[in-house]
């Protein structure tokens, strides 16, 4: 005796009758295979079909919403990296500054457009009092040790820049006359270590007389950022 | 799957060889079957033809890839299901209505929109109990997910063996009967009331 049919194929072959395959297959093969091979010129298609198909994901409200907020998450991302960026080249323009008021040894920058640290020395100490997270007491104190010491340093960054001239003279009549005068340049190279150890020594009276003012961790950080000019005055161990 | 598989293995042969009309020959053969699976896949004439035939297209562009001993009615199921299982999902995301699709009102479904286009063929004898019960039918098996409907169709329909469908859908004869067995109890679990009215009839 035959096991009974499961009613659930019984529904199943109901089901499954299907609509006549259509008759126009193989041309259509054709036709797509032919399609398919022939040179891309000859295929002015693909680009409307693309445009279309952007089209059609363009008209997905989600899509739409989703490729707007990307695109003000990216310009709000790149607006922070630009204002970073301009804010660190402001600080090392800052830095800069500051590190050639406090050392007369560091020479100017050729062609450069900053200010004379004298004439900066108002916006070089928002900075500090910005970068350092000074109190108000502490940037006084400061305020007052740089205008205290700040005249004597212009002065030997202005002596530092005549010798140099002076070094420059030497030089020429050397390569034009073939010789120099000894005796004045040794009084040269005198005056020179005279004026390298008054400027060392001016230097670490001031850097010294502001760390003071500050807490261990703002003493460290001004450190830091003056790292060229102590390495220069050979004042590291300050 | 087919009783001779040596022809499709010939036909192959000669179209790896630059004789085109062995593809002629292997569409003849296997159209109907390939287009019957994609009906009952997708329930749709025009998305069904479409995927056949692209299917024949990759057979023309993929032929010399294919070793001279590829089971080719395994190459063509595998290729059209995945086309179907594509296709079907790309659907879902862009809903259209189809002739062949059945129209739903108030969350019932009804007859196929084909059926109520006015047509010179006779009307179907079948009752509305039938009607509704083949919709239900339709719905279940579209709920299915894609391994277990191919496994059903194939072998329901197509009379595959296990070993074939495991070929096609990439998967051992214990997993086919696995899926084949999810299958039928989720199709059972569906149509419980129509199943009744079959058996009482």
């Amino acid at each position: 005796m035959p096991p009974p049919s499961d009613p659930l194929d019984n529904l199943l072959d109901r089901w499954g009758k299907t609509t006549p395959a259509p008759d126009h297959l193989e041309p259509e093969v054709w036709r797509r295979i032919a399609v398919a091979e022939s040179p891309d010129d000859d295929r002015p298609e693909i680009a409307p079909n693309l445009l279309t198909r952007i089209k059609t994901i363009f008209a997905r409200p989600s899509f739409s919403i989703a490729f707007a907020a990307a695109c003000v998450l990216l310009g709000l991302f790149l607006t922070q990296l630009r204002t970073s960026h301009r804010h660190a080249e402001n600080n090392r323009q800052l830095v800069q500054s500051y590190l050639r008021l406090v050392d007369p040894l560091l020479e100017q920058e050729p062609n450069t457009t900053a200010k004379r640290p004298a004439e900066n020395l108002d916006a070089l100490l928002v900075w500090m009092k910005d970068d350092l997270k000074l109190n108000e007491l502490q940037l006084a104190q400061i305020k007052n040790v740089h205008e205290q010491l700040s005249p004597r340093l212009l002065s030997l960054a202005s002596q530092v820049a005549q010798m140099q001239h002076a070094y420059t003279a030497f030089e020429n009549e050397r390569r034009s006359a073939g010789q120099v005068d000894f005796l004045e340049f040794a009084r040269y190279v005198e005056q020179r270590r005279q004026l390298d150890r008054e400027c060392t020594e001016s230097t670490r009276r001031l850097i010294a007389q502001a760390a003071d003012v500050m807490t261990p961790s703002q003493r460290q950080q001004y450190l830091q950022l003056l790292d060229p000019a102590l390495k220069s005055t050979g004042s590291g161990s300050l | 799957m087919t009783p001779h598989p040596e022809n499709d293995n010939t036909d192959l042969h000669a179209l790896q060889h630059g004789d085109d009309t062995g593809l002629n020959r292997l569409m003849t053969r296997w159209q109907k079957p390939l287009f019957a699976f994609a009906w009952r896949y997708l329930h749709n004439t025009a998305d069904a033809h479409d995927l056949v035939a692209e299917v024949f297209v990759r057979l023309y562009q993929q032929n010399h890839r294919l070793a001279p001993d590829t089971r080719l009615s395994a190459w063509l199921f595998t290729i059209l299901s995945n086309l179907c299982h594509n296709h079907h999902r790309w659907r879902r995301r862009h809903p259209s209505v189809s002739l062949d699709a059945t129209e739903q009102h108030n969350g019932a479904e009804t007859t196929p929109l084909a059926n109520q286009v006015p047509h010179d063929s006779p009307a179907p004898d079948r009752t509305l109990e039938h009607a509704e019960a083949l919709t239900a039918m339709a719905t279940a098996i579209d709920k299915l997910p894609h391994d277990l409907k191919t496994t059903l169709l194939l072998h329901h329909y197509e009379h595959l063996s296990y070993r074939e469908i495991g070929q096609i859908t990439n998967c051992s004869e214990r997993g086919v009967e696995t899926r084949l067995y999810r299958a039928r109890q989720n199709l059972k679990a569906e149509l419980t009331p129509y199943l009744r009215e079959t058996v009482q009839s």
